[in-house]
C-alpha cells in the first residue's frame, strides 16, 4: 500500500503540468498564510501584486527594466560557473561599469553623437566590469586566491571606491551637494519605449542571453569551456590552456556586468549615484543559480526575479508591509523552483 | 558442510537492463566460492544483493533454507553476512580502532576502548593482519587499509559469510600471495568466502567453486572436484567472443628513420609534498620500443608520467624531442609533437562525464575539423565510424554518455583516442589495472601494433609478467631513481623484484 503510494508521488512528480501548478501554488499558499497570521488578507495581497507588474504600463516597464540588468548580471555568474568557477562580484564589476559609463559619458564623449558616442560608452562600461573581475583573475593566477572570496571582497571595494569619487571629485558641482556625477548629455541616452523606463537595453540584454547560448552550444570555443567545466583534469590532459580561457571567462563575463552598468547609466539614470543598481548583482547569482546556469532560461529567471522586486515595491506602499516581506515570497518562490529541479534529476 | 546461503531465480533489474537473469547459487560454509565475469557481467550486483544494498527485482534469497522477505544490509548483518567493500569506507582521520568502533551498530554509548583493542589485536594476530588499533588510518597504504575493513567485518558478532568486492585490485604483486592465504585460513576456520576477481589465476590456486558470469546470467559452475582450468574459466567468460582472445603479439622490426626519439637528462621532479620522488633520470625513449616501468606504485610513476606530459613541471634537467628541447612546453606542444597518455584513472583524468563518447573522442584524438566556427561533427562521426583502430577496439556507440560506460568501456575508448592520431609517444599508465581478460588482451595487442607502427611506449605497470611480456627494455622505480635497463628476455623476476623492493642501492 505504502509502496504503491510512493510509485503514485513519483508518477505526480514527473507530471509537468503538476509541477508547473506546484511550483506556482506552494509558495502563493504559504506566503498567503503568512500574511493571513499578519492580519493581512491574502487575496488582496496578490491583488496588489497583480495590479503592481501588469496592472499598468511603467509597472510592467519597471519589471522590464529590472530584467534587463539581471539577465546580464545571471550571465555574469553562468559563464565563470561554465569553466569550474564561481563570480560572486557580478555587484562590484555592474557597479564600476556604471561608474565608467557615467565618466565616459560626461568627459570625453560628452559632445559626440549617439551613434558613437553610445556604442563607445557601453565599450568603456564592459571594459570596467572587465578590469574589476580581472583583478581577482590576477589574484587567482599570481597567489592562488580564491576568484569567489576575491571577487566578493571586490564588491566591497567598489562601493567605497565608488563613494570616494562621488563625494571627492567627480562630484556635480551644479549637483546641490548630493554625492552624484553630472548628467550625461540628453543625445547620449536611449530613447524612454511606449512611455515607461523600458528601453533598448532590453532587446541587448537578451541577444547577449542568446549569444552567450549560441557560443557555448554552437561554437569550438564553446565545446572547449563546456569540456573544462565537464572535467578540468581532462581538458588539461587533452592540451587545453585552462587557465588562459578561465581567466577569459571570467573577465568576459565581467564586461557583460559593465555592459548592465552601462544600460544602466545610459537608459535609466544618466549619471552614477551611490546606489545605482544596488543588489542586481547579487540577484543576478540568485537568477543563474535557479536555472542551473542555462543562459537561455536566464532570461526568464531573471523576469520572474524582476516581477516580484517589483511586487514588493508595491506592496510596501499598498498595503503597509515592509517590503522586506517579498523578499519572503521570492525565496518561497525560489527554493521551490530549486527543489522541484532537483527532483527532476532523481 | 551446510549451506548457508541459497537464491533462488534472483534477478534484478535496472530500467531495461537485466543485470542478474535468475540466477541460483549456492554459498556453503568452508568453502571460498568466486565469482568470475567481465567488466559488467553482474558480479558486483550480485555481491550487493546478497548483502542487502539492493532488492531483487524477483526471486528469493533464503538464509539457512528460510525465505528471507524485506532483505536488506541491517538483515544480512543479523545473519552473519559481512561484506569487504572495493572502495574502503574508512574516515582517514579516525584511528583504526575508532573505525572499527563505528562499524558496530550496537556497541552502546560508551566507547569500551579497552575491549575492542584487546579484539582487533586477537584478531589481527590471529591472522597475522598486522594491524595497530592505534594508528591514523590516512599513514597506511592500501593493503592495510583493507585489513581494517576485514577486521571491521570480523569483529561483527557470529559473522559467517564474508563478501570480497575485487580484494586484489588495491594490491601489490607481493601482497596478494599473502592475501590469497589468509582467505585459506579464513576458509579453514570455517567461514564461507565470496569473491569476485578479474584474474584468473586467484581463482584456480584458491576457489572451491567457481561461478561464472556472463551479461547476468551464470554461464557454469564447478567444484574442484568436478575440475576446472584456466581456459575453460576463460571460455565461460568470454562466451562465443573467444575469438578475440587470439590476438597477435608479433614484434617487428619497425623502419623509425626520420623519426624523433626523447631523451631525458637529468631530470628531477617533485611530488605533491615538494619532496624529489625522482632525482637525475637519465632514459632514452625510443621510437618503436616499449619501455616498461616496474615499481611499486607510489614511486614517482604518476609524477614521471605526468611530467614527460607537460602536466607537470620537473625540478631541473632537461627533455629532449629529437634535437628540441621541449622542457619548458605545455601539455598542448607536447601533444601537437603526438604525445598521448591515458592515465591510471581515466575515468577521473581523461574523460568528460556528460559529454557523449563523440564528444571526448574530439579530445586531442579524432582530428577536429571546423564547420562556421563550430566542431565538424558530422565529419568526426564519419571518422568514428571509419577508422580501423576504434573498430579493433569495440569503441561503444558515439551517442553514449562516457558517465554512463563502465571501467572496461572507459579504456577502450581512451585508449583509441589515444591510438587513432598514430603518437609519436604513448604513455600508457596501469593499462590492464581492473580490466577483465578481454579487454586487457585488446589493450596489449593495441600497444604492441603501436610499437611495431614506430611510436615509443611507456607501460607503467604494477603487474611483472604484463611487463615482461611486452617490453623490449625494463626500467624499475624505486627509492627516487630509476635503475636498469633491463632486458625482459634475459633479466631474472626475482632480481626485479629485489631491486623494486629494496631500491637502486641493492642494484649498484
Amino acid at each position: 500500500m505504502s509502496k504503491a503510494g510512493s510509485e503514485y508521488m513519483d508518477k505526480l512528480m514527473n507530471n509537468r503540468l503538476f509541477r508547473a501548478l506546484f511550483i506556482i501554488l506552494f509558495p502563493v499558499t504559504v506566503f498567503g498564510i503568512l500574511l493571513l497570521t499578519e492580519g493581512k488578507n491574502p487575496i488582496e495581497t496578490y491583488g496588489v501584486i497583480l495590479n503592481a507588474v501588469f496592472g499598468s504600463r511603467y509597472g510592467f516597464g519597471e519589471v522590464v527594466v529590472q530584467a534587463t540588468y539581471l539577465i546580464l548580471t545571471s550571465l555574469t555568474a553562468i559563464l565563470p560557473y561554465r569553466v569550474g568557477m564561481a563570480n560572486a562580484g557580478g555587484e562590484g564589476q555592474m557597479a564600476i561599469g556604471a561608474l565608467c559609463t557615467a565618466i565616459a559619458g560626461t568627459t570625453f564623449l560628452s559632445r559626440m553623437p549617439a551613434v558613437i558616442g553610445i556604442p563607445l560608452m557601453m565599450l568603456s562600461g564592459m571594459a570596467g566590469g572587465a578590469i574589476w573581475a580581472g583583478i581577482p583573475v590576477l589574484c587567482k593566477a599570481k597567489f592562488r586566491m580564491n576568484e569567489t572570496l576575491s571577487s566578493i571582497l571586490m564588491n566591497y571595494i567598489s562601493t567605497y571606491f565608488i563613494s570616494f569619487l562621488l563625494y571627492g571629485i567627480l562630484k556635480d558641482p551644479k549637483g546641490w551637494n548630493y554625492p552624484q556625477t553630472m548628467e550625461v548629455a540628453g543625445q547620449l541616452r536611449f530613447r524612454m519605449l511606449f512611455s515607461t523606463r523600458a528601453n533598448v537595453g532590453i532587446l541587448i540584454s537578451i541577444l547577449v542571453a542568446i549569444g552567450c547560448w549560441y557560443i557555448l552550444q554552437k561554437t569550438k570555443i564553446g565545446f572547449t569551456i563546456r569540456t573544462i567545466g565537464g572535467n578540468t583534469t581532462a581538458a588539461v590532459y587533452s592540451g587545453i590552456n585552462v587557465k588562459l580561457v578561465q581567466s577569459a571567462v571570467f573577465t568576459s563575463a565581467g564586461a557583460l556586468a559593465g555592459l548592465a552598468g552601462a544600460i544602466l547609466i545610459i537608459g535609466v539614470e544618466g549619471r552614477m549615484r551611490v546606489d545605482s543598481g544596488t543588489t542586481m548583482g547579487f540577484m543576478g547569482f540568485l537568477a543563474a543559480g535557479i536555472v542551473n546556469n542555462n543562459p537561455l532560461l536566464a532570461i526568464l529567471s531573471a523576469f520572474l526575479i524582476a516581477g516580484l522586486n517589483i511586487a514588493g515595491n508595491a506592496m510596501e506602499i499598498n498595503t503597509g508591509l515592509p517590503s522586506a516581506s517579498i523578499q519572503i515570497l521570492i525565496m518561497l518562490v525560489l527554493l521551490t523552483i530549486m527543489g522541484m529541479g532537483r527532483r527532476k534529476k532523481a | 558442510m551446510s549451506t548457508i546461503i541459497q537464491t533462488k531465480d534472483l534477478t534484478i533489474r535496472f530500467g531495461s537492463l537485466v543485470a542478474n537473469d535468475r540466477l541460483n547459487i549456492e554459498i556453503e560454509e568452508g568453502t571460498i566460492h568466486a565469482i568470475a565475469g567481465e567488466n559488467g557481467a553482474g558480479k558486483s550486483t550480485l555481491m550487493k544483493m546478497l548483502y542487502g544494498v539492493y532488492q531483487p527485482t524477483s526471486g528469493d534469497i533464503l538464509v539457512d533454507g528460510e525465505v528471507m522477505h524485506g532483505w536488506n544490509a541491517a538483515m544480512a548483518r543479523s545473519k552473519g553476512i559481512g561484506m569487504v567493500f572495493q572502495d574502503f569506507r574508512l574516515i582517514p582521520a579516525f584511528t583504526v580502532l575508532e573505525n572499527v568502533f563505528l562499524s558496530m551498530r550496537d556497541a552502546g554509548f560508551v566507547l569500551k576502548k579497552k575491549e575492542l583493542r584487546k579484539q582487533i589485536l586477537t584478531l589481527s594476530e590471529e591472522y597475522h593482519l598486522g594491524v595497530n588499533p592505534d594508528d591514523e588510518v590516512w599513514k597506511l597504504d592500501l593493503g592495510q587499509r583493507q585489513h581494517i575493513e576485514i577486521i571491521k567485518v570480523l569483529s561483527t558478532p557470529n559473522i559467517r559469510v564474508m563478501i570480497f568486492d575485487e580484494p586484489t585490485s588495491v594490491l601489490a604483486p607481493h601482497e596478494i600471495n599473502r592475501f590469497l592465504e589468509m582467505l585459506k585460513s579464513f576458509r579453514d576456520r570455517g567461514y564461507a568466502i565470496l569473491f569476485i576477481t578479474h584474474k584468473i589465476d586467484e581463482i584456480v590456486s584458491v576457489a572451491d567453486r567457481i561461478t561464472v558470469l556472463r551479461h547476468g546470467k551464470i554461464t557454469s559452475s564447478l567444484s574442484r572436484e568436478e575440475g576446472f582450468n584456466r581456459d575453460q574459466i576463460i571460455r565461460s567468460m568470454l562466451g562465443d567472443d573467444v575469438s578475440r582472445m587470439q590476438i597477435s603479439m608479433e614484434r617487428t622490426v619497425p623502419d623509425i628513420s626520420g623519426m624523433e626519439n626523447i631523451e631525458l637528462d637529468r631530470l628531477t621532479i617533485r611530488d605533491e609534498h615538494n619532496r624529489e620522488i625522482l632525482k637525475d633520470i637519465t632514459l632514452s625513449i625510443r621510437r618503436g620500443k616499449i619501455l616498461g616501468v616496474a615499481g611499486i606504485s607510489g614511486n614517482g610513476q604518476r609524477e614521471f608520467a605526468e611530467c614527460l606530459f607537460g602536466v607537470r613541471k620537473s625540478t631541473s634537467g632537461r627533455i629532449l624531442f629529437g634535437e628540441e628541447d621541449i622542457t619548458g612546453s605545455g601539455t598542448g606542444k607536447r601533444i601537437g609533437l603526438g604525445f598521448r597518455m591515458v592515465t591510471e584513472d581515466p575515468i577521473h583524468d581523461n574523460v568528460v562525464g556528460n559529454f557523449t563518447v563523440l564528444e571526448n573522442m574530439a579530445l586531442a584524438g579524432l582530428e577536429v575539423t571546423t564547420k562556421r566556427g563550430d566542431v565538424d561533427w558530422k565529419d568526426l562521426e564519419e571518422q568514428f565510424r571509419s577508422h580501423p583502430e576504434i573498430t579493433d577496439l569495440n569503441v561503444p556507440e558515439v551517442h553514449r554518455i562516457a558517465g554512463t560506460l563502465s571501467g572496461g568501456n572507459v579504456q577502450r575508448m581512451t585508449f583509441a583516442r589515444a591510438v587513432v592520431s598514430n603518437p609519436s609517444l604513448l604513455i600508457a599508465c596501469y593499462p590492464s589495472r581492473g580490466l577483465d581478460v578481454a579487454t586487457v588482451a585488446v589493450v596489449h595487442q593495441t600497444l604492441m601494433r603501436l610499437r611495431n607502427g614506430g611510436a615509443a611506449i611507456i607501460l607503467i605497470s604494477e603487474d611483472l609478467s604484463e611487463l615482461m611480456e611486452l617490453s623490449d627494455e625494463l626500467v624499475v622505480f624505486a627509492a627516487g631513481s630509476a635503475s636498469g635497463p633491463f632486458d625482459p628476455g634475459t633479466a631474472d623476476v626475482n632480481e626485479i623484484g629485489r631491486v623494486m623492493l629494496r631500491g637502486a642501492g641493492s642494484n649498484e
